[in-house]
C-alpha cells in the first residue's frame, strides 16, 4: 500500500470503529430498557437500583440467578424495615460483580453488601476465568453484552412496564411449584473442597475490599440450591472466609432456621426457589441483618412511604 | 479458549494482528508460533507437549528421510547399474521403515489419548464374555486439543515428504507452528504442508483486500455458530434425551434441527479460522462447498468435511488400491468379473478401509464406526446396483439430466444424511434405532411438534430469526454454487454501504446471539473429536 491508502485505511478504519461503538452504545441502551418487564413479579431489573431515592439502600445482595430468586427485599420491609436492593443477573459472574458494585456504589451507601459466593465456581478454568473478565470489562462498557437477549420484547414495546421502576426491587417471583429429588443428601458432610480457580477468588477478595472502602460490611452469603450446591463448595468457601476473616452464611446449612420444605418451596426441582421458599429465605436474612448488623427501621422514616406502596402492589401481585 | 468467545475475539486476535504486522516479515512467523503456543497453552495446558512430541518426531523423521535422498543422489555416480539398483532397494526399504515407525509412533499417540478407554472397554466385554472378570481399568485422559485434527496433517507431512512431494522443514519452529497454528487447531481443517506450510512460510505484506475478507468471513461463521447453531442447541438437546416423550413430527424436527446445527457448527467454526488466517494473509483450505445441494451421498462427503475426505483419499485409499497386491487383484477381477464390477469390487474394498478410518476418526465409540459403515453401505450399494438403477430410469423414462430428477436426489440424499447424522448424535446405535423407529409409532399425550417444538422450544422471534438465517445462508450458497463471491461483491461496494454492512452484521451477532445468560456455552461440535 502506498502512503495515500494507508492515509485512507486508517481513516475507514478509525470512522467504522467509531461507528460500531455509536451503535454498541445505542443497543446497549435500547436493551436496558427492553429488558424490564411488564410483570411486576418478574421485573428484577437489577438497573431500576438507579430510580430509587440516593443513599436510601442499606443492604444489597449481589449475585446469581440463586440471589433474585431468593431473597424478596420487600418482605423484609415488611418485617424489618430493611431497605434492600437485589442486584443479580442469571449466570452473573463474580467479574461483573466487581464492575456492578462501582456502579452501586455511584448512588447509594450500602451499610451492608451480601455477595452471593456460587459466583465464583462458574468460571472453573483459567481461559474460563479470562474470558469472563474481558466480557464483564466489555459488558461495563456497553451493557449489551448482557442483556442483548431481551431483542426479542421489541415486539410489546412500547406498550410496556406500567410502574417506572422495579416494585420487588430486583426480586424475581417464581409461582410455580416443581419439587425437587430429596433422595440425595446434596449438604452431607465431607471433608473435600471444590477447587476455585484462583482468579475467581482474587476478584472476590477485590470486590470485598472495593466494599470495606467505601464503608460497607460484607457478608458472604450461599442461597439454598440443591442442584448448584454442595458441601465441598461450602469448605472451600468456609476456608476462604476464615483465612480472610469475613463473615459465611451458608444458607444451605440453616435447616432449622429456615424451614424449607423442597417439595413446595422451588420453583424448578431444586435449583431456584420459588415465592414460598423466597419470602421465609428473606424472613431468616431479616432477622440475622437486624440482629448482626446495626440497621434501621426504615418503615417510621421520612421519604420511605413509596416502600409501602410498592408492597401494596407486590401484594397485589401475588394474590393475582 | 474458543474462537466465538470474547477473550478471543476482542484481545486476543486483535493483539496478534497487530504484533504480526509491527514486527519485520523475517520474523513475523514467530508470532505466529508464539501466539499459537499460547493459545494451546491456555485451552490445553500441559497437553502441549503432546503435539511438542509429535512433531520431534516428524521433524527428525523427515530430515532423515531425506538424507537418504540425498546419499543415494551423492553416491549414485559411483556405483554402476546394479549397484544402483541395490542401493536404491535398500534406501526405499530403510525409508519405508522410519516412514511406518514416524507414523506408527503418530497414531500410538493418537490411540493412547483418545481410544485407550474404548480399547479396554471392549477387551474387558470379550473377557467378561469369557468369564473372566473386569481387568483393565478405566484412565482418567484427557485429550490434547485438536489431536484427531494435527495427526492427521503430521501423517500427511511425512508420507509427502516420503513421496517427494514436499521437501523437509529443516526449521523444527516453522514445522511445529503448521501443526499448532492457532487458527485451525481447534476443529482443523486438515491441512497439507505443501499448502498451509508453504503459506505460512512466505512473507506476507498486508492486504487490505485479504484482511476484510477475513472480517466477513469472521462475522459470517460468528452468525452461523453463535445466532444459528447454538440458538437450537437447547431444543435438540431436549428432543434427543427425551425423544420417546415426542411425536413423530417432533422427532423429525429434532433430527433436522440437529443436521443444521453441526453444519452451522462446524461450518462456522472453519469460517473463522479461514477468516482469522486471512488476517495474517493466510489462506487455509474450505471444508465445505455447499453440501446440502448434493446429489448423492458420494457428492455429499465430496463437499462436507472435504479435507477430511481428501486426506482418506490421498493416504488411505490410494496407497491401498494402488499397492502392487491390490492391482494384483484387480488383474485377477477383470478376468473372472463383468468389466463394471471388476473396476467396481477392488475400489469397494479399498473404500471398506477408508469408511472405518472416517468412523474411527470421529470417535472412541460403536456408534462412530457404525457412522462411517452406514456411509460404506450406502455407497457400496450404490455402486453395485448402478446398472440395475440405469436400467429401471430407462424403462420408466426418466431422464437423469431434468431438474426435478436433480431435486429428488438432493431430497434423497438429505434423508439419508439425516439418518447419518441420528447415529451420529444419539447416546448409542441402539438408541438411533430406536429413536428412528419411534417416528413411526403413534403414541398417547406425546410432545408434538406444535406444543414444544414451535411453542416452547424457542420463541417465535428466535424462529423468524432462524428461518431467516437459514435463507440467508441458502442464497449464500446458491450464489456459491454459482461462481458468485458475495465477499468481492461487498468489496466492490462503497466505502459507507460496506461499513454498514460490516455494522449489521457485527449487531445482528451482537443482538442476535445465543451466549450469555439463559443460554448454556455450546462448545464446538467438532472441537471434541
Amino acid at each position: 500500500m502506498n502512503k495515500e491508502e494507508n492515509r485512507r485505511f486508517i481513516r475507514r478504519l478509525i470512522i467504522g470503529i467509531l461507528a460500531v461503538l455509536f451503535v454498541l452504545e445505542i443497543s446497549s441502551r435500547v436493551c436496558l430498557v427492553l429488558q424490564r418487564n411488564d410483570d411486576v413479579l418478574k421485573d428484577n431489573d437489577s438497573w431500576g437500583i438507579f430510580q430509587e431515592a440516593e443513599d436510601s439502600i442499606d443492604v444489597i445482595a449481589i449475585g446469581d440467578s440463586g440471589v433474585y430468586s431468593s431473597i424478596s427485599p420487600l418482605d423484609m420491609w415488611n418485617e424489618q424495615g430493611i431497605t434492600a436492593y437485589v442486584w443479580s443477573e442469571p449466570s452473573q459472574r463474580i467479574h461483573e460483580t466487581y464492575f456492578y458494585l462501582k456502579r452501586i456504589y455511584s448512588c447509594q451507601s450500602p451499610k451492608v453488601v451480601m455477595i452471593d459466593v456460587n459466583q465464583v465456581f462458574q468460571d472453573p478454568t483459567d481461559s474460563a476465568n479470562l474470558d469472563s473478565q474481558v466480557k464483564a470489562v466489555l459488558a461495563d462498557w456497553f451493557p449489551v453484552f448482557t442483556y442483548h437477549k431481551y431483542w426479542k420484547n421489541i415486539m410489546k414495546y412500547p406498550v410496556y412496564r406500567k410502574v417506572d421502576h422495579s416494585v420487588t426491587k430486583g426480586f424475581f417471583a417464581r409461582t410455580s411449584c416443581d419439587p425437587a429429588d430429596l433422595s440425595r443428601d446434596y449438604m452431607k458432610k465431607t471433608k473435600k473442597r471444590e477447587t476455585v480457580n484462583e482468579a475467581s477468588f482474587q476478584k472476590l477478595t477485590k470486590c470485598i475490599d472495593l466494599c470495606q472502602s467505601q464503608g460497607s460490611q460484607v457478608l458472604l452469603v450461599a442461597v439454598p440450591s440443591r442442584s448448584d450446591w454442595d458441601y465441598k463448595k461450602h469448605n472451600a468457601i468456609e476456608d476462604y472466609a476464615k483465612n480472610g476473616g469475613y463473615t459465611f452464611l451458608d444458607l444451605n446449612e440453616k435447616k432449622k432456621g429456615l424451614k424449607l420444605d423442597w417439595e413446595t418451596d422451588t420453583a424448578d426441582g431444586g435449583n431456584h426457589l420459588n415465592i414460598h421458599g423466597a419470602v421465609k429465605v428473606s424472613k431468616y436474612l431479616g432477622k440475622y441483618l437486624t440482629k448482626h448488623y446495626d440497621l434501621r427501621d426504615r418503615r417510621k422514616e421520612m421519604g420511605f412511604s413509596s416502600w409501602d406502596e410498592d408492597w401494596e402492589i407486590y401484594q397485589a401481585a401475588l394474590e393475582k | 479458549m474458543q474462537y466465538n468467545s470474547f477473550v478471543y475475539l476482542t484481545v486476543f486476535l486483535p493483539i496478534v494482528v497487530l504484533l504480526y504486522y509491527v514486527i519485520p516479515k523475517k520474523r513475523r512467523w514467530i508470532v505466529l508460533l508464539a501466539a499459537s503456543l499460547g493459545f494451546y497453552w491456555l485451552s490445553g495446558g500441559y497437553r502441549i507437549f503432546v503435539i511438542m512430541l509429535s512433531a520431534v518426531s516428524c521433524y527428525g523423521a523427515a530430515l532423515w528421510l531425506e538424507k537418504q535422498d540425498k546419499i543415494y543422489a551423492e553416491k549414485k555416480g559411483e556405483l554402476d547399474k546394479a549397484q544402483r539398483k541395490q542401493m536404491k532397494a535398500e534406501i526405499s526399504a530403510r525409508k519405508r521403515r522410519i516412514l511406518v515407525i514416524c507414523i506408527l509412533s503418530q497414531v500410538l499417540i493418537l490411540v493412547f489419548c483418545k481410544y485407550l478407554n474404548f480399547l479396554g472397554e471392549n477387551l474387558n466385554a470379550m473377557l467378561g464374555l469369557a468369564g473372566i472378570p473386569e481387568t483393565i481399568p478405566a484412565f482418567r485422559l484427557l485429550m490434547p486439543l485438536g489431536v484427531s485434527f494435527y495427526t492427521l496433517s503430521a501423517i500427511g507431512y511425512i508420507a509427502d515428504v516420503h513421496m517427494g512431494k514436499c521437501s523437509a522443514q529443516r526449521n523444527y519452529g516453522r514445522l511445529l507452528l503448521f501443526l499448532i497454528f492457532f487458527p485451525i487447531i481447534t476443529e482443523g481443517p486438515i491441512c497439507r504442508y505443501d499448502q498451509l506450510g508453504k503459506e505460512l512460510e512466505e512473507e506476507k505484506t498486508f492486504s487490505w483486500q485479504c484482511f476484510s475478507s477475513g472480517l466477513l468471513l469472521i462475522l459470517w461463521g460468528l452468525f452461523k455458530k453463535v445466532v444459528l447453531a447454538d440458538r437450537v442447541n437447547h431444543m435438540v438437546q431436549v428432543i434427543f434425551s427425551q425423544y420417546t416423550d415426542f411425536s413423530g413430527w417432533a422427532i423429525i424436527m429434532g433430527i433436522m434441527l440437529y443436521t443444521f446445527q453441526i453444519y452451522m457448527d462446524f461450518s462456522g467454526c472453519i469460517d473463522i479460522t479461514r477468516g482469522s488466517a486471512a488476517l495474517f494473509g493466510i489462506a487455509v483450505p474450505d471444508n465445505f462447498n455447499q453440501p446440502f445441494f448434493s446429489a448423492s451421498v458420494n457428492e455429499f462427503w465430496r463437499r462436507w468435511h472435504m479435507t477430511l475426505g481428501a486426506w482418506l483419499r490421498d493416504y488411505i485409499f490410494y496407497p491401498i488400491s494402488l499397492s502392487k497386491r491390490f492391482m494384483n487383484l484387480s488383474r485377477k477381477a477383470r478376468a473372472s468379473l463383468p468389466s463394471y464390477y471388476a473396476a467396481a469390487i477392488p475400489s469397494l474394498i479399498a473404500l471398506a478401509a477408508v469408511w472405518l478410518g472416517n468412523g474411527v476418526w470421529h470417535g472412541a465409540e460403536w456408534k462412530y464406526i457404525v457412522y462411517g459403515l452406514y456411509y460404506y453401505v450406502i455407497m457400496a450399494l450404490g455402486m453395485l446396483l448402478e446398472p440395475a438403477f440405469q436400467k429401471g430410469l430407462g424403462i420408466l423414462h426418466i431422464n437423469r439430466e431434468s431438474f426435478g430428477y436433480h431435486l429428488f436426489q438432493m431430497a434423497r440424499t438429505f434423508v439419508l444424511v439425516n439418518i447419518g447424522m441420528t447415529i451420529f448424535r444419539a447416546d448409542s446405535v441402539k438408541e438411533a434405532v430406536r429413536m428412528l423407529s419411534f417416528v413411526f409409532v403413534q403414541r398417547d399425550q406425546a410432545l408434538g411438534f406444535r406444543n414444544y417444538v414451535l411453542d416452547n422450544g424457542i420463541g417465535k422471534a428466535e424462529w423468524l430469526l432462524l428461518l431467516v438465517g437459514l435463507f440467508a445462508v441458502f442464497l449464500v450458497g446458491i450464489w456459491k454454487e454459482k461462481g458468485i463471491s458475495v465477499t468481492e461483491k461487498i468489496q466492490s461496494m462503497a466505502f459507507p454501504l460496506r461499513l454498514g454492512i460490516y455494522i449489521a452484521g457485527i449487531m445482528i451477532v451482537v443482538i442476535g446471539g445465543a451466549y450469555g445468560a439463559g443460554f448454556g456455552a455450546v462448545d464446538f461440535i467438532y472441537a471434541q473429536f
